[in-house]
């Protein structure tokens, strides 16, 4: 890879939906799927494009975004301070549900194992006294116990359904 | 609009407070079986241990009802956390009395030999098998709950010293253990029987101690 005394080594990305990334060595080796394909394929030229056939712009420009800003702060010793979860809190605030379950299956695919962390977390506070309905809303799960099972199940843990949140 | 796997799915629920863990069991049948998976129970184990945010220490009182009590959540004013209270899984003449406690489960004995075991946490209880000894109020009765990492599988001892054994250097001692994975009760052999133990045993580092007198 980028020997001392070089310019900073670019690594270019192409998504899904047919965009062209590039970016900076150190953000795009955070994922995993990218450093595997660099080991495979270690005499890969400079200007190779790395195939995303699972993502599209939208989400890799989040995930760009938040890697960057968590190597930085490795790199300036603040990982764990709390200027990182500020910034971890300010990131997730503007994000949808829908635009959190697509970074969440692209930092799956690109296999980041911080960010994948963090988003199963945020997700899992989201849905913190969330009721069941609101639950099938988020997921997309579609129902499949007839009234009379869900009842029985309701009624056996009557005792959790006790100060869940208005949808 | 974009689907999740269920090993996300499932990482996502390990990481949610049991309470609402357990509504979202009326979610699908699907996230039914997911959340009453044993292994899931293990997942939800280690992220509530990695997380240090979480008091995993609860008081539990043998009061009637019985009672747990998140004595770190004081002073939050969130009252209704604090205690929760759990009806008597049997009908018992006597106080309850804890045999033991390991991963947030707690064994319970009723009126000498009714066997419980609770998870205050999800109120699942559970009735144990009888142990085969009986003793009477003057045989010294030692008692654990543990569990075995390499074999996965909680275990529950019960010995009883007799009274009536002759002499120090041989006491009449039965000690049975029960595996909670085959539900029954096997007999071992009492290690030491120059010492006396008595009462409920320790949980230190994965093991179950007794103070020997």
């Amino acid at each position: 890879m980028s020997k001392l005394g070089q310019a900073k080594r670019i690594i270019f990305l192409k998504t899904a939906d047919g965009q062209l990334f590039e970016v900076d060595e150190p953000v795009a080796m955070e994922f995993e799927i990218v450093k595997s394909f660099f080991d495979e394929n270690e005499d890969a030229a400079d200007d190779t494009v790395v195939p995303l056939p699972n993502v599209s712009a939208e989400p890799l420009a989040g995930i760009i975004e938040f890697c960057k800003a968590h190597v930085e702060f490795r790199a300036n010793g603040a990982a764990g301070k709390d200027e990182v979860k500020k910034f971890n809190a300010e990131y997730i605030k503007e994000k949808s549900n829908e635009q959190l379950k697509e970074l969440i299956l692209a930092a799956n695919y690109l296999n980041i194992k911080e960010m994948l962390d963090f988003l199963t977390e945020t997700i899992a506070n989201r849905l913190k006294n969330k009721s069941v309905e609101y639950v099938r809303a988020f997921f997309g799960i579609e129902n499949d116990f007839t009234p009379q099972e869900e009842e029985a199940v309701r009624k056996e843990y009557e005792w959790a359904f006790e100060g869940v949140d208005e949808d | 609009m974009p689907k999740l796997p269920r090993d996300i799915i499932a990482d996502i629920l390990s990481r949610v407070p049991i309470k609402h863990l357990m509504q979202f069991k009326c979610v699908c049948k699907d996230w039914y079986a997911l959340v009453s998976d044993p292994q899931y129970a293990k997942m939800q184990l280690k992220q509530a241990r990695a997380d240090n945010t979480t008091n995993m220490h609860k008081l539990f009182l043998t009061t009637w009802p019985l009672q747990s009590i998140d004595y770190e959540a004081f002073g939050d004013g969130v009252s209704r956390n604090l205690s929760r209270q759990f009806a008597y899984p049997t009908r018992s003449i006597y106080d309850a009395e804890i045999l033991g406690s390991c991963n947030g489960l707690v064994c319970l004995e009723f009126d000498y030999d009714n066997l419980f075991l609770l998870n205050p946490t999800t109120r699942d209880s559970r009735e144990l098998p009888k142990p085969d000894s009986t003793s009477t109020d003057e045989d010294s009765v030692f008692y654990g709950l543990g569990y075995n990492v390499s074999v996965d599988d909680y275990k529950v001892v019960k010995g009883v010293i007799s009274a009536a054994s002759n002499g120090p250097n041989s006491r009449d001692a039965k000690v049975e253990v029960l595996k909670l994975k085959t539900n029954t009760w096997g007999r071992i052999q009492y290690p030491h029987s120059s010492i006396n133990i008595d009462g409920p045993g320790i949980l230190l580092n994965d093991t179950v101690h007794w103070l020997g007198t």
